[in-house]
């Protein structure tokens, strides 16, 4: 049955080379853009290295501290009653902020308060703030450096070509290794073989090369560092400052998804009990806690509430923006099909009349049309190879290569699909629904 | 002749409903993106109001100094520091400046009502030099001068768009006003836009910061035409013998500028892309739509032909009912759209809301009138025996 509609669609649509080209220009540039969007996403949120633990991930990477005080206002409204003024008074206790400091953590206030987090299964301190000009050649390279401890390398799994990350007893003994990214490598060394055990300057101290990864296709700030190196070689001052904002930031890994609940109101349980140092400056502190996505929406659109209220706006914005841009094209297919499918009246009366159930009608022209998006996606996907081709090779989106993978395929079928069936089920349905006396009589449009 | 056509479209209500749905969208949609063109390309449209072509940038984190604690070490250290750079042959001008640098992320601003007023300024701290070295233009008054923290009020300068915003029209040099404690004005600047080209431009008041303070964290330098690239070298190694720390970076503010706007303008046209094929999309369809549809009613064309309708008759009415059906499509679109300023939903200029509103349906109605012309001149050239003769 099939593989007649199969026949039937393609004669279909050479019937009306003109009208099939207009509605494939639609569906193919719409598919492409969505594809393009899916390998966007898949490169901005999927798990690539160093995020395969991306879903159990909590992050602590703000404290805020406030002075709140109480605020009074008195409130009083004159009335004329009677020809006597009276007077109600009203008073306002609210809060109000006065001063207000936010940033980073510093690595003993993390050290001394976040250690043993309920739920937490391991966690790791790390700093990716820090970054030096070197200078090779006359040449200047700019390395992001995160200082970390070794536990980072068990959260964050990056993927090693050469050597390995450095340990437990080398972040202890405060020991000048670095691991570097495969471009970096290139770029300091100017090759990445036999570099291994090679050393470079950074901050004024000479590093020992041990280990290579992969190069980070994301453009996430916390994790675009060119340089890794032991927490322990970082700037001694930094390290043993005793205010409680630095540099530095904590990433716990939950076991399960319950457990980044678990550890969030952990977290903010501490906090309420923390004892401030001098509560006449600031007496209220918070801890920023995220996780991957909420984070990554608090980086595009950064709200004073915090990321769970970025995440939901993330999600407001960008599926509104989706749902439009999907629905003008879906809108144009249905009334380019419904135009089209009149047409086909007469052949449709005459299959109803020899018995065809409206069913039939209906998976016919769903079928057709989705045979008409399939191929349409055919076009958008090779459209879409090309734009990835092109996206890549500008250098337009720095720090990110957009891949076309598996899952990506696999959106783009899922994508086809819905398109398809939602663009043909309108006219379809209004067609199988005809009045077969009305279909086959002539000119009855 | 107007009745009739709307009588038409009633009659064909189904088909022209979907019609008049997609225009709806399609204005919702070009009127999202126009807002946001317009609202950045206004934004652009003032000027930076000073120099980053040969402007670098030294960023520093004093707080890490192995000897932060002394400091009086550290204040002969950032004297040193700024003396040592301008020393440099290929340096034309240093300014020493306080937490917030030119288009770097920091921000410093104030809001009080002590001045009778609410007024809300942003502050930098800068010293003696930093209008040459950034090619500030006055627009009245003078720059600081050495020895001016010496007088009773700290002296200010604030920006063209501070003084319009509250003191328009009124000469208000060397007026005390309370700014960040009480401050003398003794000049406007024309523009400061330092967060970059396409942010919004933010009232700006500068305070004098004078040598060997406490609170500097950034240089900004003017270096001389010509300098090779290797200089950078030299100066990150000048800069590192002073302060004794790797701990700072340098950055070019040309390139710095270029791109903060192109995180700007790299989504814009990729938004004004997608909406160029939405468009042509919309457009295509459209065209095909009427064109099937207009073939389908040569009978009715033959007849009115027959009956003494004109060419240009028949060509009018046909793109009189699409428009129609467009303009009810703009019409209950623009009717939501106007609630987002008049109800000031988000943080814009209602001017962007309107201009972005006059683009969408202007665009439209063009786009609707082209695909409408070719179907309705091809009904007109209907013979109307051959049209009736196929009836």
């Amino acid at each position: 049955m099939f593989s007649n509609y199969f026949k039937l669609a393609v004669k279909v649509l050479g019937r009306r080379p003109s009208f099939t080209a207009i509605s494939l220009f639609g569906i193919s540039f719409t598919l492409m853009i969505l594809i393009l969007l899916a390998a966007f996403l898949d490169a901005e949120l999927g798990e690539e290295q160093p995020l395969g633990n991306r879903d159990e991930l909590v992050f602590v990477d703000r404290i805020t501290m406030k002075l709140e005080v109480p605020d009074t206002t008195w409130q009083v409204d004159s009335t004329l009653v009677n020809g006597q003024m009276t007077y109600d008074s009203t008073e306002i206790i609210t809060t109000s902020n006065r001063s207000f400091s936010s940033a980073m953590l510093s690595y003993s206030f993390a050290d001394r308060h976040l250690r043993d987090v309920a739920g937490a299964k391991d966690y790791s301190i790390y700093s990716p703030t820090f970054n030096y000009d070197l200078f090779i050649n006359g040449n200047k390279l700019t390395f992001d450096a995160v200082y970390s401890d070794e536990r980072f390398w068990d959260i964050y799994n990056f993927e090693f070509l050469q050597g390995r990350p450095f340990r437990k007893q080398e972040v202890e003994g405060q020991a000048q290794v670095v691991v570097l990214t495969q471009k970096a490598t290139k770029q300091y060394f100017g090759t990445d073989e036999d570099v291994l055990g090679k050393f470079m300057e950074i901050d004024n101290k000479r590093f020992e090369l041990i280990g290579i990864v992969k190069e980070l296709s994301n453009s996430k700030g916390f994790l675009s560092g060119q340089a890794y190196l032991p927490i322990t070689t970082a700037n001694p001052v930094v390290l043993n400052n005793d205010s409680f904002q630095g540099p530095f930031e904590v990433v716990f890994l939950a076991g399960s998804a319950r457990g980044k609940e678990d550890i969030r109101q952990d977290l903010d349980r501490k906090a309420r009990q923390i004892v401030m140092p001098n509560p006449e400056q600031y007496n209220v502190l918070e801890l920023q806690s995220s996780d991957f996505l909420s984070r990554y929406a608090f980086s595009v659109f950064p709200r004073r509430d915090g990321p769970d209220s970025s995440q939901r706006m993330l999600f407001i914005v960008f599926g509104g923006l989706l749902l439009l841009f999907v629905l003008l094209p879906t809108l144009n297919l249905i009334n380019l099909n419904v135009s089209r499918i009149m047409e086909r009246s007469t052949e449709i009366g005459v299959r109803k009349a020899f018995g065809a159930h409206s069913n039939n009608i209906l998976l016919q022209l769903v079928f057709e049309n989705i045979v008409l998006t399939f191929l349409g996606g055919a076009i958008g996907l090779l459209l879409a190879l090309g734009a990835l081709y092109l996206v890549n090779d500008s250098n337009i989106l720095p720090n990110t290569t957009l891949r076309f993978n598996v899952s990506v395929f696999l959106y783009s079928l899922l994508i086809c699909l819905v398109f398809g069936i939602i663009s043909g089920l309108l006219p379809a349905w209004r067609m199988s629904r005809i009045q077969i006396v009305n279909a086959i009589k002539q000119n009855q449009l | 002749m107007n009745r009739h056509i709307l009588r038409l479209l009633w009659n064909k209500k189904r088909s022209n409903f979907l019609m008049f749905l997609e225009i709806f969208f399609a204005f919702v949609i070009l009127f999202a993106v126009f807002t946001i063109v317009t609202r950045f390309v206004r934004m652009y449209s003032t000027p930076i109001g000073f120099d980053t072509e040969q402007i670098w940038a030294a960023h520093f984190n004093f707080d890490n100094l192995p000897y932060a604690s002394d400091t009086t070490a550290v204040l002969d250290m950032k004297e040193r520091l700024k003396a040592e750079v301008a020393a440099l042959p290929e340096v034309e001008s240093v300014s020493a400046i306080g937490f917030v640098s030119p288009l770097a992320n920091g921000r410093w601003q104030t809001v009080n009502d002590d001045n009778g007023f609410e007024m809300m300024t942003t502050l930098h701290w800068v010293d003696k030099d930093f209008r040459e070295t950034m090619n500030l233009q006055m627009v009245q008054g003078r720059w600081f001068e050495e020895g001016d923290d010496q007088g009773r009020y700290q002296p200010v300068i604030i920006s063209k768009k501070l003084y319009d915003m509250h003191f328009k029209d009124r000469n208000i040099k060397d007026s005390i006003y309370t700014i960040q404690g009480e401050n003398r004005i003794i000049g406007i600047v024309e523009n400061y836009k330092y967060s970059g080209d396409f942010t919004e431009e933010l009232p700006a008041t500068f305070l004098y910061q004078p040598p060997g303070s406490m609170d500097i964290s950034n240089l900004v330098l003017r270096i001389a035409p010509g300098t090779p690239p290797a200089f950078e070298e030299r100066l990150n190694q000048t800069i590192a013998d002073v302060t004794k720390t790797s701990d700072f970076t340098i950055e070019h503010l040309k390139t710095t500028r270029a791109v903060k706007a192109r995180q700007v303008w790299l989504p814009m046209a990729a938004l004004l892309a997608i909406c160029l094929f939405l468009v042509i999309n919309v457009a295509m369809g459209l065209f095909g739509v009427l064109w099937y549809n207009i073939s389908k009613r040569r009978g009715e064309i033959g007849l009115r032909r027959t009956l003494g309708a004109t060419r240009g008759e028949i060509t009018r009415q046909f793109i009189l009912e699409i428009m129609l059906v467009s303009l009810a499509g703009i019409g209950v679109a623009a009717a939501f759209a106007v609630q987002l300023p008049l109800l000031n939903v988000m943080d814009v200029e209602a001017i962007n809301y309107y201009i972005a509103m006059l683009m969408a349906a202007g665009l439209i109605l063009a786009l609707v009138f082209i695909c409408a012309l070719y179907p309705s001149r091809q009904a007109a050239q209907i013979h109307p025996a051959v049209a009736l003769h196929e009836e």
